[in-house]
């Protein structure tokens, strides 16, 4: 009973304390930022030169599309423990759930404005993990399979996780092409030190109902690089993570982010961007497995063949079972391909120190289309603040409220940000996401030319410069 | 401006408020009951008639009708005579003769250089047992020793043959020289091996356990002087003869057959029923390998059912049986005998009430009518071989078969968490059988702690028959035997689980006859559901 409630516990806290990766939302309106390019190539920095090393960004976010933790940890009638709402828990999942984590820590930044170009290089440090598991693997623990799933196949299709773990080494550039369009693209070399790729999972239990004979179909397949130690047999003491090949680029890959922005006239812009459309192509300490194609029935003992020979049949019957699972892992290299995101968006300017806007996020994950939609509004004052507030419904989330500072100093920008502050009573949310950094900005954009608007494109007038200037004092 | 700052200022607000949310509080965590219920196979076989009926040795079901498939449970028992060797045995003997000067045809003197000679034979007589005569005699082993001793003090050749004795188609026949005698008698022996001689025993045709040896003795004198009593003895020593084969007449004996039974193993484990059969046979094969007239005389067949110390006799039938005998030794003549319903007169009530064991003694005679002039022959392996045999068709009624056994049960640690379990049992059955069963569990006084199932509940369902009593459908029953919480709880009482089991054959009520085909099934799924607690 001790360890099933620790299992229980210690898989409830880490879904709820590793909720989903958020993906910088809120940083998709704050286009003055020297990172806000990460979300959209058409952006860029807020002076003529942006740098940044170390400290410039680090973001974090996390997401469980699954329950939270306040709806199954309730208090128990009898007195102030706490206990786990079997019901609730189980009426919270859906059929498929979702651990998502990301991680970005900027390693070096430069951004260097010239004239209606913008050219940049970053070196950042990726992690995006997800885990999947299906609502039926909590059913069978909590119920077993003797109650609803009597009669039924319990589905553990999509059971599985796909992590990234690399270094991206990115060539930006951006321009402006008239008064309306800029668009812009990164071109990023990758450097992969781990990866785990669940390529199949199809697996279910079909208990019948009637006789209770238990089939086992389905097939399990992954690939991984960097985990070799951890999950092959064959593996040595030598094959332990090996952190060169953040830079060695032995696991090679590339991606390409694309964006847009457009002014449909002096109030509304639209953006548009297409986020890490790569792969990478694995070669170092990978470890694969396939099963065969599961299809085992198991209607209990074979009483003729059990009498006649007990020991034999039973050898028998656990060789059937390890055939079918216990193959030998293979060392091939592979390619995985990174989790393609995009963003459209579009913004009403207010005033001109305050827009509105309205932004769907879309990621592709396993294989399906998850969105999110993300309304916001941004203060833009001068160039020395900005803060933004936003709505989003995300991850099987409706209510997530985003927040985002940035602060300007002379050459100095600091902000943060995140994309759920709700997030900090994290018993009860979803999501939870913060980003931070700090950023050397030399320089300020040239003022006859005109400041970038809420999108980072540059005003069109000098007459309005001025009124904005008028209306910000 | 002011606005901006506002706004700011809500949102710092907004989280200053966040902050200050009601926390749960994790170190307070308990789980709550857990009863995950499992539903999980157990067994599952599909039986056949063999399994069924013959689960021991499958060669005790016959197909009886190939065209049909009609099945019958046979039983064997094996019993066997004496073999020949022992039956037939030949006693040790010995035979002397002493041969003076005189009989040689010699006189005393004072110094005898020239030589002697003188040609005579013996007839030795055999002795077999129960006074049988022997015309030819085949040995596998045995010794013939003969020993001289003399007074003469000159060397003696004496030769030695027994042209009846051949081994290979020659004749016996050896040399002995003897030393001249010095003080003493002058002794030396020689012997024999006899195996593979051939003996005629007949003296040319004219008598029988006779042989006759020839031997012929020369002095060749040395100077010495002869006495007026010198003389020369003989004696011939038949020991540990052993036959290989043998003819003559061997006379009326009595052959000892072993009483034997037939373990009839249906029946093996029950503890009562009854079998009524509509044609049970019981069979003799009697395999003589004796070249000689034989009676066999088939004493008080009965069936033993060690239940009720019930014994029945089989009656009306012919006890006396003529074997048929080889004519060539080395052979053997079988003699078939069976008693059905058509030559006895009760042998369908002697197999109703389940015995466990048919039993028979049976007794050989010997030439009954005497010596008829034809010889007889045995070799050492002869024998008579009787394989009893009892075929049950299966074709007729059962009922009232109870089987009742009683198991140690040692109560599972992990029944505290249980809270119920029930078992469930499908089966799906080709025979026109129904089985009924009840469960008790037992302390370890043996008194009841509780019964799991009702009196004669039936848990397989007899398959349907047309009139001829041949299953048209076999027949499916799910029945779900159930602990519930409270019977758990009296699981650590339990010392013993008692199981009872009776069967008996569809509207066997009526006096329907069914039979039982090599095509039916028995189709049997054990499963189990739990619900735990933790």
């Amino acid at each position: 009973m001790k360890v099933v409630s620790f299992i229980a516990c210690l898989f409830i806290g880490f879904s709820a304390h590793n909720l989903y990766a958020q993906q910088n939302f809120t940083m998709y309106s704050m286009t003055k930022l020297g990172q806000a390019h990460y979300e959209n190539p058409a952006y860029r920095a807020n002076g003529k030169v942006y740098i940044g090393i170390g400290l410039s960004h680090h973001s974090i976010g996390l997401n469980h599309s699954g329950f939270r933790l306040n709806k199954v940890i309730v208090p128990r009638a009898q007195d102030d423990s706490l206990t786990i709402d079997q019901e609730a828990l189980k009426k919270s999942l859906w059929k498929r759930n979702y651990i998502m984590a990301d991680v970005r820590n900027e390693l070096f930044g430069f951004g260097l404005n010239v004239k209606k170009n913008y050219f940049s290089l970053t070196i950042t440090n990726r992690i995006m993990s997800t885990i999947i598991y299906p609502k039926d693997l909590f059913v069978l623990a909590l119920e077993g399979n003797g109650r609803s799933l009597l009669g039924n196949r319990a589905s553990l299709d999509g059971l599985g996780a796909q992590i990234d773990g690399y270094i991206e080494y990115a060539l930006g550039y951006n321009r402006e092409i008239n008064s309306q369009w800029r668009v812009g693209g990164r071109l990023k070399l990758l450097s992969g030190y781990a990866n785990f790729s669940t390529k199949k999972s199809k697996l279910g239990l079909t208990t019948d109902e009637e006789t209770f004979d238990l089939t086992v179909d389905g097939k399990f397949k992954f690939a991984s690089s960097g985990f070799r130690s951890m999950i092959s047999p064959d593996s040595t003491n030598d094959e332990g993570f090996d952190f060169t090949n953040a830079y060695n680029f032995k696991n090679f890959g590339m991606s390409l982010d694309l964006g847009a922005t457009y002014n449909i006239n002096d109030k509304i812009t639209v953006s548009a961007s297409l986020l890490d459309l790569g792969f990478i192509r694995w070669k170092t300490q990978t470890a694969n497995y396939e099963t065969d194609n599961l299809d085992f029935h198991f209607e209990g003992v074979d009483l003729n063949a059990f009498l006649h020979d007990s020991t034999d049949y039973l050898d028998r019957l656990i060789d059937t079972l390890q055939s079918k699972v216990d193959k030998d892992f293979t060392y091939d290299p592979y390619t995985s391909a990174i989790s393609a995101r995009f963003y459209l968006g579009a913004s009403y300017k207010v005033t001109d120190w305050f827009s509105a806007g309205i932004t769907s996020y879309n990621q592709i994950v396993n294989n399906r289309l998850r969105s999110a939609i993300i309304l916001s509004g941004t203060i833009q004052l001068k160039n020395w603040l900005g803060f933004t507030a936003n709505y989003s419904s995300y991850g099987r989330s409706w209510g997530n409220i985003g927040l985002g500072l940035t602060l300007r100093g002379g050459p100095i920008q600091f902000y943060v940000m995140t994309d759920n502050i709700l997030g900090i009573n994290y018993y009860g949310t979803k999501n939870i996401h913060a980003s931070f950094g700090i950023n050397l900005l030399i320089g300020k954009l040239d003022k006859k030319k005109g400041t970038q608007d809420s999108f980072g494109n540059q005003k069109s007038t000098q007459k309005k410069e001025k009124k904005v200037k008028k209306t910000a004092e | 401006m002011k606005k901006a700052t506002q706004l700011m200022g809500i949102g710092l607000f907004s989280v200053l408020a966040l902050f200050s949310c009601k926390k749960l509080d994790l170190d307070k965590l308990t789980m709550g009951e857990w009863n995950p219920n499992l539903a999980i196979p157990l067994a599952h076989s599909t039986f056949d008639v063999y399994d069924v009926l013959a689960y021991t040795d499958h060669n005790d079901l016959v197909v009886i009708d190939p065209s049909s498939g009609l099945l019958a449970l046979i039983y064997n028992s094996d019993v066997t005579s004496i073999q020949g060797d022992q039956f037939m045995l030949s006693n040790d003997f010995s035979k002397s003769k002493n041969v003076s000067l005189t009989d040689m045809g010699g006189v005393s003197s004072p110094a005898f250089s020239s030589s002697l000679s003188h040609n005579d034979n013996e007839v030795v007589d055999f002795s077999f047992s129960n006074g049988a005569l022997i015309k030819e005699f085949k040995f596998d082993d045995g010794n013939f020793d003969i020993a001289v001793s003399s007074s003469f003090k000159h060397p003696i050749t004496i030769n030695i043959s027994i042209p009846s004795l051949k081994k290979n188609g020659a004749p016996f026949t050896t040399a002995i020289n003897l030393a001249a005698a010095s003080g003493s008698n002058s002794t030396t022996s020689v012997n024999e091996n006899l195996s593979d001689y051939i003996a005629d025993l007949t003296l040319n045709n004219t008598s029988s356990n006779k042989l006759k040896v020839n031997y012929s003795i020369s002095v060749n004198g040395n100077g010495n002087a002869i006495l007026p009593t010198d003389n020369l003895s003989f004696s011939f020593n038949f020991s540990s003869m052993k036959m290989n084969y043998a003819k003559g007449y061997f006379g009326t004996q009595n052959i000892d057959m072993h009483k034997d039974s037939v373990l009839l193993k249906i029946y093996q484990t029950l503890d009562e029923g009854q079998f009524e059969l509509v044609d049970p046979k019981v069979r003799f094969f009697i395999n003589n390998s004796f070249g000689m007239p034989i009676n066999l005389k088939l004493n008080q067949i009965s069936t033993i059912n060690i239940n009720t110390n019930q014994v029945l006799n089989l009656l009306g039938y012919t006890q006396t049986i003529t074997l048929n005998t080889p004519t060539v030794i080395g052979d053997s003549a079988m003699t078939t005998v069976a008693f059905d319903k058509n030559n006895t007169t009760n042998i369908q009530q002697v197999v109703t009430p389940a015995p466990k064991y048919l039993t028979f003694d049976a007794k050989a005679v010997t030439n009954p009518n005497g010596n008829l002039g034809t010889d007889n022959f045995i070799s050492k392996k002869s024998k008579i071989e009787i394989k009893s045999e009892v075929e049950l068709p299966l074709h007729g009624l059962a009922y009232n078969f109870k089987v009742r056994d009683t198991v140690d049960f040692t109560s599972p640690s992990e029944s505290k968490n249980i809270r119920s379990v029930m078992f469930r049992l499908i089966t799906n059955n080709g025979f026109p059988i129904n089985v009924f069963a009840k469960i008790k569990f037992l302390d370890e006084n043996h008194n009841e702690v509780f019964v799991l199932t009702d009196e004669q509940k039936l848990l397989v369902m007899s398959a349907e028959v047309d009139g001829q009593g041949k299953v048209t459908s076999s027949s499916k029953k799910i029945t779900d035997l159930t602990l519930s919480q409270a019977q758990i709880d009296l699981l650590d009482q339990v010392k013993y689980i008692e199981l009872f089991a009776e069967a008996n054959t569809k509207d066997f009520q009526s006096g329907k006859n069914i039979k039982i085909y090599d095509t039916y099934k028995l189709d049997l799924k054990l499963s189990v559901q739990f619900e735990a607690k933790f």
